[in-house]
């Protein structure tokens, strides 16, 4: 009886100590934006938004890799940031990259998909943020640009991702790792879809 | 040259296919269908290649042959590389990127591979040359 009275009250007390709704999805360097860390493929990229290659390799690649493997949980998609010092505005577009996946995966795929869709107009006037605002709702907004006044904790994440890249020899964008059974394989291209799914596909057949 | 071929060949055959398929497409040129019809012809057609070369025969025209696949692969490296495609050679397997050093490498095989087929152009002409008696002129015959 007493139980059941206090029941609503311990109920508030949990939620009210639970993250809000778009912390609980957010993510990190590392963490998949797409699938789980259980999943049986992870696909490991270092991209730059600035870079033409890989925004080939977004569009028409891992924007249908991502429902295909990771949503089905046959794959984890980790995306990293590894803006070229050629490019002028990739460290700019990576923080606002970055931003978005602290805000949110749902607000990282909306932002990612924005920069390399008007990768061409963003690149030559160095206007992010109109593209960006454009991408997303007021409230999300919000939260971006709160997450981007930590400028030097972003870019703090950016140069972690930057030197794991260096480390692994990633010298050129795109780069991915392709992890499964125990085994890495690099790949430095911007594969074609269907290149890429009989790969993910050989890797899924058991025992082989 | 022979050799070098047969190891090119072997080496992409021996990883696994859907590596190779990825080099090729890494060119950022052929469809998907003809990235997988040239992944999958490619590395036989080299063994191919090099055992007839190192067998020697019809050496003219194989290592014309040889010569032409060779400065093909050349000039897709080096349109790729200007263009600024980040391609993964594919050579001899495993992901080596197109780069300064593997453009002079296929330049020097492909200077073999003229070389050779200049040699065996030069090999087959002394039947040509060879001196003919001359045959007598009709002042000695009358």
């Amino acid at each position: 009886m007493v139980r059941n009275m206090f029941s609503p009250l311990i109920a508030v007390l949990v939620l009210a100590t639970m993250p809000s709704a778009p912390s609980l999805w957010a993510a990190e360097s590392g963490d998949c934006v797409g699938g789980n860390p259980t999943s049986p493929i992870k696909i490991e990229v270092f991209s730059d938004y600035q870079c033409p290659a890989c925004q080939a390799f977004y569009l028409n690649t891992m924007r249908t890799i991502l429902p295909e493997y990771a949503d089905s949980g046959r794959a984890c998609v980790v995306y990293r940031e590894f803006p070229l010092s050629m490019h002028n505005h990739a460290r700019v577009a990576a923080r606002y990259g970055h931003a978005a996946k602290r805000v949110g995966i749902r607000q990282w795929s909306q932002v990612t998909d924005a920069l390399f869709m008007n990768q061409n107009r963003w690149t030559a006037s160095g206007d992010i943020e109109s593209v960006v605002a454009k991408a997303l709702g007021k409230n999300d907004l919000d939260a971006l640009h709160k997450e981007l006044k930590d400028t030097a904790s972003l870019d703090a994440a950016i140069n972690a991702d930057v030197a794991l890249g260096t480390q692994r020899g990633v010298g050129s964008t795109p780069t991915f790792f392709v992890t499964a059974k125990g085994k890495t394989e690099k790949i430095a291209a911007a594969v074609q879809y269907p290149i890429l799914k009989r790969y993910l596909d050989s890797l899924l057949i058991p025992g082989k | 040259m022979g050799a070098m071929f047969v190891y090119a060949g072997y080496a992409k055959l021996v990883q696994s296919p859907f590596l190779f398929e990825m080099a090729v497409d890494s060119y950022q040129l052929l469809p998907p269908w003809a990235v997988l019809a040239v992944a999958h012809s490619l590395p036989w057609l080299e063994v191919a290649l090099g055992l007839v070369l190192i067998s020697g025969w019809k050496l003219f025209y194989f290592s014309g042959f040889a010569t032409l696949l060779i400065g093909f692969f050349l000039a897709l490296m080096a349109i790729s590389f200007a263009r600024g495609v980040e391609a993964q050679c594919g050579c001899f397997g495993g992901g080596e990127p197109v780069s300064p050093w593997t453009l002079t490498r296929d330049s020097m095989m492909f200077l073999i591979a003229v070389y050779l087929t200049v040699y065996s152009w030069k090999a087959r002409r002394p039947r040509a040359t060879v001196a003919m008696p001359a045959a007598p002129s009709a002042e000695i015959a009358s």
